[in-house]
């Protein structure tokens, strides 16, 4: 007598949470609590299958172009300044470029000291007739690679967000397309990704007080910006402003990771760690702006403007802003994937159905139904009774794997479809493999109850063995790929880690009861 | 029922032929890979971007009226889309930039021609570029690699590494093969196939422990009792042995393969294509390359 209790329960155990996991994904007036328990996780059908977001939208390349000048010029100044060189007053940013007058113009060592330092240090830009610009060929590659960087930046974001299978391209000069599978959760996913998500550090203004300068005259070097909150008692959003130098300390650049942590107050704060170099900056910052405030803008917004307590060494900081939840991590993401080049405007917003045809995913299913139905009836064809087993474990496969990418919130789409329909023609191979070892036995004059132990016990390794060995696979895709190959490697594991159980335990138990029950003088194999 | 009972083939003998097929294979493979490099390959519209155009029909119209539209005319790799509440269609499809306004005007004159009751209007048409990002094909290279040397590493560990090596080899013989194969058939490499040829390494990867696992088994038995050992015999036995296996696995996937090549229509065509071929690949790999590779690298060895 084999113990079978604790298998049978397990599996019962596992099938049931498979169906409650599933359901919600299948039939959409599940009620809401039923939906809670399992995380509002659902499969999603991709683009393919149920259509979506059509978004077009516009790169502003002029404005990051402007914002690369500007920065370029706070460098300039700092250089003539720090140099002697002359006035940084004779040096302004005006339309759009920057512009040298009075003694700085006049002087000509001045103007070729300023020449070299552009060769050296900022070789797009050149200084002629005492204006500073950029050359017109590095200008077009500078609005290029603002494109195609944004477009990285949000292929980054979304791989982070999940399994959400968007298309992104980019179209014509300067535009992104943007094709979403699914509206449930697309205007969060929206934001997410047309987030510019520019994180500075600036200095908060504490000489002068914000009060006298809010309706006169605001100090020079010195900006006016806002930190909203949003009250969820009262729904209200309210609006408070910041006096805050102009000067960037430091920028969101030198980020290495960002998560979200909860903080003693059992709050969500997003921690972030910088690499060697920014927790080299801002440890001289926090050193030397000790009792200072320092504002942690994201994109013009105040998040906090906490008191610098002591100087921050380690390079490990945290941001706390009365977050909820979702806020943190988007936060967290949008930080991790690092800062759009240039901000986005969407200008075009379209539903679209599916892009394969009704015919399409009319023939796709087909094709799947079939095929699954040309393995159950070869299986009983070749294995008999045996077979029809090893059909129940081919069925718990193709259960468990769609309750875990339900519960993964994956996107399915028919490529994807065709996968699983594939590992259910692979998944019988394990239980081949035990009924060729098991006939072996059987050939060997072994009496039946033996055969199967054996057969069960010589299969263990080469299973186990070609499980590991095509799992070390997906998992170093799962861990280089990017896009659509990390959400093949995910539904590769998870197949190859459900065969592995269904294997080994699905089909075992049920030989085994089968022989606790009654003296076996033939087996169907 | 049994298809296959106490077979004793010789399949070591047939390397020769086996190792000159494959290296033909793993030839054309080598000059896909080069032709992709060199961006001469067919590649899919994921990968290279073309021609995005935005076309507004006076009546409803389908999707699947539109396609077999352009189909006949030659456009094979268009994708499209119905926005909806609008009787509007995007099509996307591979296009040089060069001739990017004759091939506009074309597909304009294709998709007029076949709906003069409900006449299209063309919004836009534009360049799009690659959906896929440059970093997907590095990283998928860097994948492989990175899982052949993991798997080298985990077949020593558990057998040896020999075992390892030839598996490897095995594995990127399948890769190289099936994009040989695809080469001389001029398929074009979309997401799909890619996707194809990894499942392949898996499959590969699975069928080739299978043997390798049934030879060091039937290798430690052999061992225990003579002290001569014909490493070839003992492959040979091995591979007979598990043969019924490599069958019926392999029958059971093609079964699904040809259905979803016969029957998922034109969208799955190729990508059933490669997965069948890879399929046959692999288990051909398996008996004829992966093996006889193994046996070359063990012969000083139980010399």
């Amino acid at each position: 007598m084999k113990p079978v209790k604790t298998r049978v329960i397990l599996i019962a155990v596992f099938i049931f949470i498979s169906f409650f996991s599933i359901i919600p994904s299948i039939y959409p007036n599940t009620p809401g609590w039923w939906k809670a328990v399992i995380g509002n996780a659902e499969m999603h059908l991709g683009l393919d299958l149920q259509g979506g977001v059509y978004l077009v939208e516009k790169v502003e390349v002029d404005k990051a172009v402007k914002e690369k000048l500007y920065k370029d010029y706070s460098d300039i100044r700092t250089f003539i300044e720090s140099k002697n060189i002359g006035s940084g007053k004779d040096l302004s940013f005006e339309n759009d470029r920057i512009v040298l007058s009075g003694n700085l113009l006049k002087n000509k060592q001045a103007v070729s000291g300023i020449k070299n330092y552009l060769k050296n240090h900022h070789v797009s830009l050149q200084l002629s007739g005492g204006i500073i610009n950029f050359k017109p060929s590095d200008l077009a590659q500078y609005k290029k690679e603002s494109v195609s960087g944004a477009i990285e930046v949000m292929r980054n974001r979304i791989d982070q967000f999940g399994l959400v299978s968007p298309k992104i391209a980019r179209q014509g000069k300067d535009l992104i397309v943007v094709e979403m599978p699914g509206v449930k959760n697309v205007k969060q996913a929206v934001k997410l990704i047309g987030k510019t998500a520019r994180l500075t550090f600036k200095l908060v203004d504490d000489k002068h007080g914000i009060a006298e300068t809010i309706n006169g005259e605001i100090p020079k070097g010195d900006e006016i910006l806002y930190h909203t909150a949003f009250n969820k008692f009262t729904h209200k959003t309210t609006k408070r402003p910041y006096l805050i130098k102009k000067a960037v300390l430091m920028s969101g650049a030198y980020i290495s990771s960002a998560n979200v942590q909860i903080n003693r107050y059992n709050q969500p704060i997003v921690g972030v760690s910088l690499n060697s170099r920014g927790a080299k900056q801002f440890g001289n910052i926090t050193t030397k702006y000790t009792g200072k405030r320092l504002a942690i803008i994201l994109d013009n917004n105040v998040i906090s403007a906490p008191v610098i307590e002591e100087p921050i060494l380690g390079g490990n900081a945290s941001i706390s802003g009365r977050f909820t939840m979702a806020q943190a991590n988007n936060l967290a993401i949008a930080l991790r994937s690092g800062a759009l080049p240039a901000p986005v405007k969407i200008i075009q917003n379209n539903t679209v159905g599916p892009t394969l045809g009704a015919d399409s995913i009319h023939d796709g299913i087909l094709a799947a139904v079939v095929g699954t139905i040309l393995v159950i009836g070869f299986m009983i064809f070749y294995y008999k009774l045996s077979g029809l087993i090893a059909d129940f474990a081919l069925i718990e496969n193709v259960l468990f794997l769609m309750a875990a990418l339900s519960l993964f919130g994956a996107t399915l789409t028919l490529p994807g479809i065709a996968g699983i329909i594939l590992t259910i023609g692979m998944s019988v191979d394990s239980n081949v493999l035990i009924f060729e070892r098991i006939r072996e036995e059987l050939r060997d004059g072994k009496p039946i109850v033996i055969a199967i132990e054996n057969g069960y016990n010589k299969a263990f390794f080469t299973i186990l063995d070609s499980h590991v060995t095509a799992l070390i696979t997906a998992a170093v895709l799962f861990y280089f790929g990017s896009g659509p190959v990390k959400g093949f490697a995910v539904t590769l594991s998870l197949g190859i880690m459900i065969n592995l159980f269904t294997s080994l335990v699905g089909t075992k138990v049920i030989f085994d009861t089968i022989s606790n029950k009654k003296e076996l003088n033939k087996l169907s194999i | 029922m049994e298809f296959i009972k106490n077979t004793h083939y010789n399949f070591i003998a047939k390397r020769k032929y086996s190792f000159v097929l494959s290296s033909i294979l793993v030839i054309f493979g080598l000059v896909e890979i080069i032709a992709m490099i060199a961006g001469t390959a067919k590649i899919g519209i994921d990968f290279t971007g073309g021609l995005s155009m935005e076309m507004a029909f006076k009546h409803k119209i389908s999707i699947a009226s539109v396609r077999k539209a352009l189909m006949p005319a030659g456009f094979k790799d268009v994708k499209l889309v119905k926005i909806k509440g609008k009787n509007d269609i995007i099509i996307q499809t591979k296009a040089v930039a060069k001739d990017l306004n004759a091939y506009t005007a074309k597909i304009k004159q294709t998709v007029k021609n076949a709906f003069k009751k409900n006449p299209p209007k063309v919004i836009n048409s534009e360049m799009i570029g690659p959906s896929v990002g440059k970093r997907l094909s590095r990283d998928a290279v860097i994948a492989v690699i990175v899982s052949i040397i993991a798997i080298i590493l985990y077949i020593t560990w558990r057998f040896e590494f020999r075992f390892g090596l030839a598996a490897a080899i095995g594995l990127a013989h399948d890769v190289l093969a099936l994009l040989g194969v695809i080469f001389i058939f001029q398929k074009e490499i979309t997401l799909l196939v890619i996707t194809a040829v990894l499942t392949v390494a898996g499959y590969s990867l699975t069928d080739k422990v299978v043997v390798f696992d049934r030879i060091r088994e039937n290798l430690k038995i052999e061992t225990e009792k003579a002290k001569h050992i014909d490493l070839k015999n003992i492959v040979n036995v091995s591979i007979n042995e598990v043969l019924t296996r490599t069958v019926v696995t392999s029958l059971t996937v093609i079964l699904v393969v040809l259905s979803l090549f016969f029957l998922g229509g034109i969208v799955l065509h190729d990508f059933a294509f490669a997965l069948l071929l890879g399929v046959l690949i692999g288990t051909y790999s398996s008996i004829f390359i992966a093996s006889p590779i193994m046996v070359i690298l063990n012969e000083n060895h139980y010399k």
